[in-house]
């Protein structure tokens, strides 16, 4: 029955492989990917976060009185470089292929994760407010992550990172704009 | 020229209710104490000299908080003023008020002074209680609050109906002459508690017994507290009951043991209930329009009432001993449900006893359409059993090669025993999409149901990790205003749609839900 209401639903299949299409359409509703640059910015966000693990592991192992130092040193550092491969190799650019949004005239939806998918929905009407935030590495890349945050409990916060900073700002205006032309609540009814 | 404001003093009787509230915060500093009474000489001291101290210090922290606690009230805003050392000024404007709530607390009662408590929703929420007060002023506050809701409804009908109609107070022991009349109210349901159900409930809910279990691991950490506990209780006297009997027959032993656990057992119950005639006498609810409301408690009067539109989640629970009584709690929560110690139950608005038949009538008025249950993917009881009991059963050989005196035989428990327990789990649970309402049921040998309206969605998460991958199932979170929903293990096939529907229909709802 609500398979008509303004074509919302969603009849991708989410969670095949073959429905995450990179898409470079503008339309709004089309699903689409993170900038190219989101890759890299994870990438070396890796990289900063290994780097200070290692810098922290040497301190602690030279500065320490650690017995079998150098054998632990050996072994930490090895699973420290399995680590780093894994995720700057692999996680960053499964993390970027698998990460696609999608903004319709009433809500938004993500599609985020590579082992662990998830395929997050939110209506318009139910936003409390928006932000765009920058991180020192995205800034770097001229990157922004959208922020929407609903009234729900812990966790019901929907984070698009990787998008052209221009961009998360043009999505937010759009968005709040919809907001604003929604109808009032409707006082005499209650849901359900 | 601004208003010169007008600061109110509490009643001094309020002083009681500012030292319950200074000892509460005190004893949470009882890990110190404890400290302190494991060494003899300083336990002396404590008892001599600390104890009384600390009596002093509270009464005078109570008397200061009473003297700095002020408040002042317009039409618009309610302020406070409080503190001692570090001063606080809070103003909290009536249109964010979410409820008022009126408590008479027992030390209250023979002076006819209540405490007022306000709830305000939002990113923050807060709440605030005005302690002795006389009710004339308690009622005022209140009816400030439902006046100016009153007005927001009406202008709000005025804008969308060319100004045909007029706003009425939504409750109202009290309206300021500019309040509109009220429009009259239609009584909807009514349901009064009597002795019977309150035995039922505090049969049905018996929180005495993690008292106890806590109370003994608290005691268990001195040896001397649990002898003495048990010079009180005649542990050893019944020791010997036991042990004479034993001596002239096994069954009666048995008999003495039983009967002391019967004992023991009508003791935590009888508590229990007691407990429950405290909290829920006289409890008297009514539905007039879309406001439930009720009052109880036979020491703390409680008067508390819930919008219908303000429900985000509907939780039924029947326990075990409720199953062979064939009763029903009910427990309706609201969004960012605030938690005022004495003032609100622990979590929502409850509806303590309810038969079969009141609860059809319950889930009538609430509109929950009938569901039909399903049940998740059983393969899920596998990865349960074998999530839990390969680890146990490694413990166990493990412990065994260890040395340790423990049989390796043991091993063999633990992945039978979990797989009927999780295939027991599984068999009560269930979940359920209707067209309204989504729906879950969990337990094993009681069962709890939740009920969450869809159009009250905030957020839904579809998750799927490799596991549920491989069964081609799916995880749905769904987040409300007041809590989280897990529909876990079911069908893609079932979910992705289920989830396509319920967004479609909370885009397109237009109704309020907060």
């Amino acid at each position: 029955m609500n398979e008509e209401i303004n074509g919302l639903v969603d009849k991708t299949e989410t969670f095949s492989e073959t429905s995450i299409e990179p898409s470079i359409k503008l339309s709004i509703e089309e699903w689409k990917a993170p900038d190219p640059h989101y890759v890299t910015s994870l990438r070396l966000v890796v990289m900063l976060e290994h780097g200070v693990l290692f810098v922290a592991l040497m301190l602690v192992l030279n500065v320490g009185n650690i017995p079998f130092a150098f054998t632990l040193g050996l072994l930490l550092g090895a699973i420290l470089l399995t680590s780093f491969v894994w995720f700057e190799i692999i996680w960053a650019s499964k993390r970027a292929k698998h990460l696609r949004y999608r903004v319709r005239p009433l809500d938004i939806n993500l599609v985020k994760g590579y082992l662990f998918r998830h395929d997050v929905s939110v209506s318009f009407n139910r936003i409390q407010h928006i932000e765009v935030s920058q991180n020192p590495v995205e800034r770097l890349f001229k990157l922004g992550t959208l922020r929407v945050f609903t009234a729900g409990t812990i966790g019901s916060d929907l984070h698009l990172p990787g998008l052209p900073n221009s961009v998360a700002h043009q999505l937010k205006a759009e968005i709040l704009n919809e907001i604003n032309l929604e109808p009032p609540a409707d006082e005499d009814s209650v849901s359900a | 020229m601004i208003a010169p404001v007008t600061w109110y003093r509490t009643s001094p009787v309020s002083i009681i209710y500012h030292l319950l509230n200074v000892s509460k915060g005190m004893a949470n500093a009882w890990p110190a104490l404890a400290g302190f009474a494991f060494i003899e000489r300083s336990r002396e001291q404590l008892l001599t000299y600390g104890l009384p101290s600390l009596v002093v210090v509270l009464i005078l922290l109570a008397v200061l908080n009473y003297w700095f606690f002020q408040f002042s009230f317009d039409e618009d805003k309610i302020q406070l003023r409080s503190g001692v050392v570090s001063r606080k000024r809070l103003t909290l404007n009536f249109d964010r008020v979410q409820e008022a709530n009126l408590q008479q607390s027992l030390y209250f009662r023979p002076f006819d002074l209540w405490t007022v408590g306000l709830e305000s929703a939002g990113s923050k929420v807060q709440e605030i209680q005005i302690p002795g007060i006389d009710r004339s002023l308690a009622e005022t506050i209140k009816g400030y609050h439902l006046s100016h809701k009153a007005h927001a409804l009406s202008l709000d009908e005025e804008s969308r109906s060319d100004g045909s109609q007029e706003g009425g107070s939504e409750d109202g022991s009290f309206a300021p002459q500019s309040t509109p009349p009220r429009k009259a109210s239609t009584l909807r349901y009514q349901l009064s508690l009597g002795l019977p159900d309150l035995i039922r409930f505090g049969l049905m809910h018996n929180s005495m017994i993690y008292v106890l279990v806590v109370a003994i691991g608290a005691a268990s950490q001195s040896p001397d507290t649990l002898q003495r506990l048990g010079d009180i209780i005649g542990l050893d006297a019944l020791r010997d009951v036991i042990s004479t009997s034993l001596q002239h027959s096994l069954l009666g032993a048995v008999l003495a043991t039983m009967g002391v656990v019967l004992l023991s057992m009508i003791l935590l119950y009888g508590v229990s209930v007691f407990l429950a005639v405290l909290k829920y006498w006289g409890y008297d609810l009514t539905v007039e329009d879309e406001r439930l409301q009720y009052r109880a408690g036979l020491l703390n009067k409680v008067q508390r009432s819930f919008k219908h539109h303000k429900l985000q989640s509907v939780e039924v629970s029947q326990g075990l001993i409720g199953r062979f009584l064939q009763r029903y709690t009910i427990r309706l929560h609201q969004t960012n449900e605030v938690v005022i110690p004495g003032l609100n139950d622990a979590r929502g608005f409850v509806i303590p006893v309810l038969s079969a038949a009141e609860l059809s009538a319950l889930k009538a008025f609430l509109h929950i359409d009938a569901v039909d249950w399903q049940r998740a993917n059983p393969i899920r009881i596998v990865w349960r059993t074998l999530g839990l009991g390969v680890p146990l059963t490694a413990l166990v050989v493990g412990s065994a090669l260890m040395g340790q005196p423990i049989s390796a035989a043991y091993a063999l428990l633990p992945m039978p025993v979990l797989a009927v327990l999780f295939a027991g789990i599984w068999y009560r649970s269930g979940y359920a999409f209707s067209e309204h309402w989504m729906a879950h049921r969990q337990g094993l040998l009681g069962c709890r149901y939740t009920y969450v309206p869809c159009t009250k969605v905030q957020m839904m998460d579809l998750t799927q990790g490799p596991l549920l991958r491989l069964h081609d199932a799916s995880t749905l979170l769904v987040y409300n205003g007041a809590d989280v929903q897990r529909f876990e293990f079911i069908s893609s096939a079932v979910l992705m749609p289920a989830k396509a529907r319920i967004s479609a229909l909370v885009a397109q709802s237009r109704a309020r839900w907060m």
